[in-house]
């Protein structure tokens, strides 16, 4: 039996349209336009147990509403939904127990109190026998290295810190389902290797299934080998991550720093321009191309510096839309 | 100049933003003011009079008291004395004076919408309960209006003066809300001075804080006769040049302490 | 029959803890003078001047003595505390979670929503507050205690715990509004301001008044009803009364929390 069984899934918000200025806010206080936003809009999966799986999508596109769905907090307006073979928005405290759901920015650790605190009062409200907790917290607390800061108050942490602590104190009670909603936004670089690095290991050891949204390629390329992305509610693609490298994300962009004026329309016609703000150029360059691009633009136009990214996700998934087909 | 109306006006919109949660204040402030009615109801049963006042007067000054207190009101003082903590005025010191002009026009933007509101709703009162209001002549208006532009003077002023504790003190928290009630107090906010027994009367009478509340809205009432209008009215402007000149002392006092700690 | 008696054992174990861990935190700011600020004092004393402004132009109020009415004053501030440091505090903290959408930490959590969102700290500062008052309440106990019927100790005692029962329920249920309205705060400011009225002895008040402030808003239950009982001046029949509203209070929270809660997730963003 799948761990996760999604069908048809339907959510969606109604919002009332406000017009600006101050005759907007006086109609709007007499009669209120509303239309659907469709944060999910009949979508279908299955997740195994064990697996590891990556939700992308620009920001708004029902990664979140679909968690939260998934977590017993939201009502789907259609469809079905069985979570370890309960249906979440019952949240019956055996279905709790054996779910987590970690949110970015918002965290349950108690502000003036040291995490560890935060962590006791867990064991208590999950009932977690005396002996595994002691186990798991020692486990989660060398594999995190935060030794040090459990008896430090959490508004003194570090952001990095904070974020390995929210993941203890979700861990604690040894969840089968683990949901991370952005679990590295606001980190830098190290530490989001750090958390990246943690998760796979977790998942490995502890066959826990994880279901992980993002709108960082980085972490979805190190964790996940199967990918969903979400766009405008709609589950678009639903497989591994090497095809969608392959087949969509099959540039780089190539940043060039300037130091000299050139002529924009000369440069368009001989390198693929993603954009040129002067003193920035961006090449949008397929990935076979990169050295041979690359080389020729240090060659031709006087470059002051250069750097090679990733596509962003929002290009890839725009390109997913223009034209090109999925199948 | 230009600034301190830009300031004014800055502040002036952000006060208009809580009207919302100024009429919910508002209401609020309704039910305390039913009880104090009722008790006092109960007072004059047996009593048609009392320190020279009927219920009848008494409501009045309730009513009054209930509209202008809260405009009479320790707000500013707090602000500036976070600045003082935090060591934020370094910005000022280049300009001490400015300082203060900067606060005062804080102050009245803040104040002015509140005051014209109040104000509004003391007429509509007027004209809703004339049982209880009878519209007060030309001059009582006007000496009313004097006497309510020196409270707000003297609130100003004093607000200031206390913040300036902050040079000295680390929180001023400690005690603002209890100088915030004995001012009240003493300023008449709960019950007419009249009433007061033993030695508070002639101590309240003493303070300056009567001039806040109590003695405009006597003026308004007509309870205190032309003569003692005008000396009313010159002895607090004398309370204010006192206070003026105490705040100049321990401004200038602060901002040496404030130097010597080296913010 | 077990089972609950080891929910229960939960509850009030989880209760322990977090009754610790408000104390921790408490104890984690520098313990400034805003504890026992001189707030308290100033205010007790400009009410009790009052007081003694208002008794000495008459000799009863409401049919009440000076010191029954200070007896009044003493137990309304001291119940007030409690109520405010067990579940007021956490009551306020809810609107403002439903607010930001932290009430999802709650409702992740494997326990009774409704009790974590009551109990959650116990906020301890009105420490001064509550000396002040217990000292107002101790110094006009002595001056009453002649009018005091042992008697009617039990009936005292069931009376401020139905209080308790009352008052919560009855600022649950507005807070509870919080599902609806963004900002239900002024509901719950506005019941700590009618409440004003049981500060009072009620016979100043028209039996209609009372009658309202009885059944409708009973904010009389939260101090009045108990002192007028201990004082003997209070029929038994407010004992049933109490229970009757417990029964009614109970069932309204309990159906607008459901309502709220399914509102909530149902349209959560």
């Amino acid at each position: 039996m799948a761990a996760i069984s999604v069908k048809h899934l339907k959510k969606y918000y109604r919002v009332h349209q406000k017009e600006p200025g101050l005759l907007g806010s006086l109609k709007s206080l007499v009669q209120r336009k509303y239309f659907n936003v469709e944060a999910a809009n009949d979508v279908s999966f299955e997740i195994k147990e064990g697996e590891l799986v990556g939700f992308i999508g620009p920001n708004g596109a029902g990664k979140t509403t679909t968690l939260k769905c998934l977590s017993g907090l939201l009502y789907p307006d259609a469809g079905e939904v069985q979570v370890l073979g309960f249906n979440p928005w019952d949240r019956k405290q055996t279905f709790l127990k054996q779910i987590s759901l970690v949110m970015g920015q918002k965290n349950q650790l108690w502000w003036d109190l040291p995490p560890i605190e935060t962590f006791n009062l867990n064991k208590e409200i999950y009932e977690v026998p005396d002996a595994q907790y002691k186990k798991t917290l020692d486990e989660l607390v060398q594999l995190l290295e935060v030794e040090d800061v459990l008896k430090i108050q959490v508004r003194k942490l570090s952001l990095g810190q904070r974020m390995k602590c929210e993941l203890i104190a979700a861990l604690l009670h040894s969840p089968k389902v683990l949901f991370l909603d952005e679990p590295t936004i606001g980190l830098d670089v190290v530490m989001q290797k750090k958390i990246r690095d943690f998760i796979k290991e977790y998942n490995q050891k502890h066959q826990a299934t994880i279901i992980l949204t993002s709108h960082y390629m980085g972490d979805v390329e190190e964790l996940c080998q199967r990918i969903m992305i979400i766009d405008k509610g709609q589950l678009v693609f639903d497989g591994q991550l090497s095809e969608i490298i392959q087949k969509y994300a099959d540039h780089k962009l190539v940043s060039l720093i300037l130091n000299q004026a050139v002529d924009p329309k000369v440069v368009a016609k001989i390198f693929p321009v993603k954009e040129f703000v002067y003193p920035k150029l961006v090449l949008m360059v397929k990935r076979d191309q990169i050295a041979s691009t690359t080389a020729r633009a240090l060659e031709q136009l006087p470059v002051a510096d250069l750097s090679i990214e990733e596509a962003a996700i929002e290009d890839i998934i725009r390109e997913l839309f223009t034209g090109k087909d999925y199948a | 100049m230009k600034k301190y109306w830009t300031v004014f006006k800055t502040e002036f919109q952000k006060s208009s933003e809580y009207r919302l949660e100024f009429f919910g204040h508002m209401i609020m402030g309704l039910f305390t003011f039913a009880v104090m009615v009722f008790v006092f109801r109960a007072i004059f049963q047996g009593n048609p009079e009392i320190a020279g006042y009927t219920f009848s007067s008494v409501f009045t000054y309730l009513v009054m008291t209930k509209f202008l207190h809260p405009a009479i009101r320790w707000n500013v003082a707090r602000l500036l004395a976070d600045e003082i903590k935090e060591g934020r005025l370094s910005a000022y010191l280049l300009k001490p004076f400015g300082v203060l002009r900067y606060w005062f026009s804080l102050f009245w933007a803040d104040r002015l919408v509140d005051i014209l509101i109040r104000l509004s709703l003391i007429v509509a009162f007027l004209v809703l309960l004339p049982r209880y209001f009878s519209f007060p002549g030309f001059g009582t208006t006007l000496s009313f209006g004097l006497s309510l532009v020196l409270a707000l003077f003297l609130n100003f002023t004093f607000n200031i003066l206390l913040s300036l504790f902050a040079f000295w003190v680390t929180d001023i928290r400690l005690f603002s809300t209890a100088i915030d009630l004995a001012v009240g107090f003493f300023a008449g906010a709960l019950v007419p001075l009249d009433f007061l027994p033993g030695i508070l009367k002639p101590a309240s009478f003493f303070l300056p804080f009567q001039y806040l509340l109590y003695f405009p809205i006597r003026v308004f009432q007509g309870a205190v006769g032309p003569e003692q209008t005008w000396v009313g009215m010159l002895i607090s402007l004398g309370w204010l040049v006192a206070l003026l000149i105490l705040l100049d002392y321990f401004w200038r006092k602060g901002i040496k302490h404030y130097e010597a700690i080296g913010q | 029959m077990k089972p609950l008696v080891s929910e229960i054992r939960r509850y009030l174990r989880l209760w322990r803890l977090l009754l610790r861990l408000s104390l921790s935190e408490m104890l984690m700011f520098r313990i400034n003078g805003l504890l026992f600020g001189l707030a308290p004092i100033v205010w007790a004393a400009t009410v009790l001047i009052f007081l003694g402004v208002i008794f000495s132009k008459v000799k009863t109020l409401g049919g009440w003595s000076l010191w029954e009415t200070v007896f009044l004053l003493g137990v309304s501030e001291t119940v007030f505390v409690v109520y405010w440091a067990s579940f007021l505090i956490n009551l306020r903290n809810f609107i403002n979670e439903v607010r930001t959408g932290r009430f999802d930490q709650s409702l992740l959590k494997p326990i009774n929503s409704r009790f974590l969102v009551s109990f959650r700290t116990l906020d301890f500062t009105l420490l001064g507050s509550f000396i002040n008052s217990l000292a107002i309440f101790v110094v006009s106990l002595a001056k009453v205690s002649d009018q005091i019927h042992f008697s009617r100790l039990p009936g005292f005692l069931f009376l401020l715990a139905a209080a308790y029962a009352i008052c919560y329920l009855f600022h649950f249920i507005f807070a509870s509004l919080a599902f609806w309205v963004v900002n239900a705060r002024p509901f719950l400011d506005w019941i700590f301001e009618i409440a004003d009225f049981g500060h009072y002895p009620a016979g100043i008040y028209p039996p209609s008044l009372r009658m309202f402030f009885t059944f409708f808003i009973p904010i009389l239950f939260f101090g009045y009803f108990p002192t007028a009982f201990l004082l003997g001046r209070l029929d038994n029949l407010y004992l049933g009364i109490a229970i009757l509203l417990i029964l009614a209070l109970s069932i309204i929270s309990r159906l607008v929390w459901r309502a709220g809660l399914q509102r909530y997730q149902s349209a959560s963003s």
